[in-house]
């Protein structure tokens, strides 16, 4: 475990002309092609684009699950190499272990902690979420919006600093999905860390994201990226919102 | 198409279904019902028997079964030999199914071992129980150890077949969960290989109990002096068929008690799971 | 990540050829040793003969030839009494699977029966039927009947809610509803219980043999080949019983995947 840019200032990642393909019967598949951006300490990023442009699989990247590809991703100046404790991820399914309760679920990355901080670090994990009263309930128990905000608090729990989220409200309902769009950018205020979500829902975009990058497919590339100056709390019908979600939108097609 | 109609939910289910009216005037029938097809077999054979249409060495009257049973279990007689069945049964099981499950764990595990040994597993498995008999009995004669063996081959299989498939099934994604949250080979032993595989472990030991059961019988009743299945063997020598059927009856009553134990069991083991679906 | 769950697969299409020479190298190596040591000279063992002899015992030992006038046998006592016990199982299932009040009154007896193991039957009908053709056919139905009996019903009985509720909702007639959902629907779970009905047939065709005696068949031959202690004899037919099992398992699941290819690709 590394401490050293703990000590420095916030990392900012950068990912600097990543390039990364499948091989498909012996023949190279590219799924990235020359992806570049920078993402500030702090900032919430989305990235957006058809099926098939790779930003799932930049995530895997980013997360380090897949550490074979080309270019460079910086964590600071270290290059990512696998997983890491500063890097927490939220997948689209909610990915709880079924056997285990909430409060275990969400504990299970604090295994090398002293037991009394590590459950009082999961005390404040689901009260973050909203999940107090929860603690002893199995997923399939919990609703698909309450089983994500447990998947959520599982990667806040290790304090990371940067959280990666894999298109996390796709498989709610609007009306989850919507209440859950606040949450998310509340807990970022409060927890001020880095978001980097993947999503379908340009509206999600522009209603969360400081910045968004968009994609085009086959293979994935960076077609264009589009800064997000609204005040916050935004409002999705306002003029101004309108304007940057067609632009997304044009840019997209 | 009449979306409307079609979109109704399983909460309307009941609502649907064909009304019976008949029904709750044979409400009864629930208990009764199934109580009528074996009174009716025991009236007819009661008949048969008492007629003397029937002799006794070919079917004795329920009465005498019944009796017979109460003195075999009375004089201690299926005691003493349910005592050596079931001690084999316990040595084989634990022996195979211990086997099996340290075998099923490293072919499902390790894909080289399983390259290396799960095709000649496969192949042998492919081998019943009662092929391993003369083959055994020809290199140990009627020795206990034909018995062990066979039993403990009847677990091993379907618990190595079930251990290797629980732990190559667990989903790539949980896998993915413990590498990000970088968990520990300990943790992700206790709190990811075990509990995931441990439903389709735990159907493996129940078939793997079962087929000890069977293979017991067969073995007792080709290769044994003692045991329930010797003991149903003896009967049918001496036309005793009131040994015979009683036998029968024990056979049954522990093959179901062995059954419902273990899905208990299970059940207990698993509350985590929803209870339904 | 669709995109990235189709490659975990990928890796495998080039080592699938080593896959097979893994496979083969343990039983190589074990067949070696078995050659090398029934070919010592000290070894005069009548358990521990070489593969050669026991491979070739059906074509050039006279005793040995039996076996295919016995596997004839076994495989015609086999079909015989599975399709009497195969078709008595469907329409036991289907019958119990239709109608509630059927399954109450024999559904009960009949699982009771079916906790005692089969080859328990054996010494009743033995006494029954004596040692010669009709108990082992008899117990070869016993053996059929029980798991497509047991397969039609939970067939029958897991088709979807759903789909009853359209049937209702689109007035089925009885026919209809038999023809077009019930047998259709329950097709899957019955193909499944002939399956295991034919495996448990066929271990009950030569365990009923190997136990009564009389007349011909692999069973007779296996029990045959122990009592002169010819162990090369013994393997032949336990292997002829292993491959008939193996065949009948293939040849089945060919044949149904064929036959429910609606199902699309999954399992």
């Amino acid at each position: 475990m590394s401490v050293a840019y703990a000590l420095g200032p916030q990392p900012e990642l950068r990912i600097q002309s990543v390039s990364k393909s499948y091989r498909i019967d012996n023949e190279p598949l590219a799924v990235l092609k020359n992806v570049s951006f920078d993402i500030a300490a702090g900032e919430f990023v989305s990235v957006v684009g058809a099926s098939g442009c790779g930003k799932s699989t930049l995530l895997r990247l980013i997360i380090g699950l897949d550490t074979d590809y080309e270019g460079d991703i910086l964590l600071g100046s270290r290059r990512i190499e696998g997983p890491g404790p500063e890097r927490g991820i939220v997948f689209q399914e909610h990915r709880l272990f079924p056997w285990l309760t909430v409060s275990q679920n969400i504990a299970l990355g604090l295994e090398n902690i002293d037991p009394a901080e590590a459950n009082e670090r999961v005390a404040e994990n689901i009260a973050l979420v909203g999940l107090a009263g929860f603690e002893t309930v199995h997923p399939h128990q919990l609703s698909g919006g309450m089983a994500q905000r447990a998947a959520i608090a599982r990667a806040l729990v290790t304090r990371p600093e940067i959280l990666l989220l894999d298109e996390p409200l796709g498989a709610l309902d609007s009306l989850t999905r919507t209440y859950l769009q606040n949450e998310l950018h509340r807990i970022w205020r409060q927890e001020r860390i880095t978001m980097i979500m993947v999503t379908h829902d340009v509206e999600e975009a522009v209603y969360l994201s400081d910045k968004i990058v968009v994609m085009e497919p086959r293979p994935g590339r960076v077609r264009s990226i589009v800064p997000v100056r609204l005040d916050h709390p935004r409002h999705r019908a306002s003029a101004e919102f309108a304007a940057i979600k067609e632009e997304i939108f044009s840019s997209l097609s | 198409m009449n979306v409307r109609l079609l979109a109704f939910g399983r909460a309307d289910v009941r609502s649907v279904r064909p009304r019976r009216l008949w029904m709750p005037l044979l409400r009864p029938s629930r208990i009764l019902l199934p109580l009528v097809l074996p009174g009716l077999v025991l009236v007819v054979w009661q008949i048969v028997t008492v007629r003397g249409l029937l002799p006794v060495q070919i079917l004795p009257p329920p009465a005498m079964v019944f009796s017979t049973l109460v003195d075999l279990i009375r004089d201690g007689e299926i005691v003493a030999n349910l005592k050596i069945s079931l001690w084999r049964i316990t040595c084989g099981f634990v022996i195979g199914s211990s086997l099996g499950l340290v075998f099923g764990t490293i072919i499902g595990v390790s894909r080289t071992a399983d390259d290396y040994l799960g095709p000649l597993f496969r192949a042998l498995a492919q081998i019943p129980s009662l092929g391993w008999v003369p083959i055994l009995i020809l290199i140990f004669g009627l020795d206990d150890v034909l018995k062990y063996l066979i039993i403990a081959k009847a677990c091993f299989v379907p618990t190595t077949l079930a251990t290797s498939q629980g732990i190559r099934n667990i989903p790539r994604q949980y896998m993915e969960v413990a590498s990000v949250l970088r968990l520990g080979r300990w943790s992700v032993l206790t709190k990811l290989l075990v509990p995931a595989a441990l439903p389709t472990v735990f159907g493996g030991l129940r078939l793997a109990l079962s087929h000890a059961w069977i293979a017991l019988i067969v073995v007792e009743m080709l290769a044994a002096t003692e045991g329930v299945g010797y003991m149903m063997v003896w009967g049918r020598t001496l036309f005793q068929m009131d040994i015979v059927i009683a036998g029968m009856i024990v056979i049954g009553i522990i093959g179901l008690a062995m059954d419902i134990g273990l899905t208990r069991l299970e059940k207990r083991l698993q509350r985590w799971a929803p209870s339904h679906g | 990540m669709a995109d990235i769950a189709s490659n975990a697969s990928l890796p495998r299409r080039g080592r699938d050829r080593h896959a097979l020479w893994r496979g083969l190298a343990v039983p190589a190596g074990l067949i070696v040793l078995w050659t090398i040591a029934a070919r010592l000279p000290g070894n005069h063992s009548q358990l521990l003969v070489p593969l050669d002899t026991v491979l070739a015992a059906p074509f050039v030992d006279d005793s040995g030839r039996e076996i295919w006038l016995g596997l004839a046998q076994s495989v015609a006592r086999l079909a015989a009494g599975f399709s009497i016990g195969a078709i008595a199982g469907v329409a036991f299932g289907l019958f119990t699977g239709m109608s509630q009040s059927a399954d109450r009154a024999i559904g009960p007896s009949v699982h009771a029966l079916r906790q005692i193991t089969l080859f328990a039957w054996i010494p009743l009908l033995s006494a029954w039927f004596g040692n010669g053709e009709s108990a082992k056919i008899v117990f070869i139905v016993l053996s059929a009947f029980f798991p497509t009996a047991l397969n039609t019903h939970e067939g029958l009985r897991a088709i979807p809610v759903q789909y009853l509720e359209l049937a209702n909702v689109m007035n089925f007639s009885r026919r209809q509803r038999v023809l077009r959902l019930l047998l259709p629907g329950a097709l899957p779970s019955i193909f499944v219980g002939i399956q295991v009905a034919l495996i448990s047939g066929w271990i009950g065709t030569v365990g009923a043999e190997y136990m009564l005696g009389v007349g011909r068949g692999l069973g007779i031959f296996i029990a045959e080949a122990r009592g002169q202690f010819r162990m090369d004899l013994v393997l032949v037919g336990v292997l002829m019983l292993a491959l008939v099992g193996f065949a009948i398992n293939t040849v089945c699941r060919r044949v149904f995947r064929h036959l429910l290819r609606w199902q699309g690709g999954t399992s």
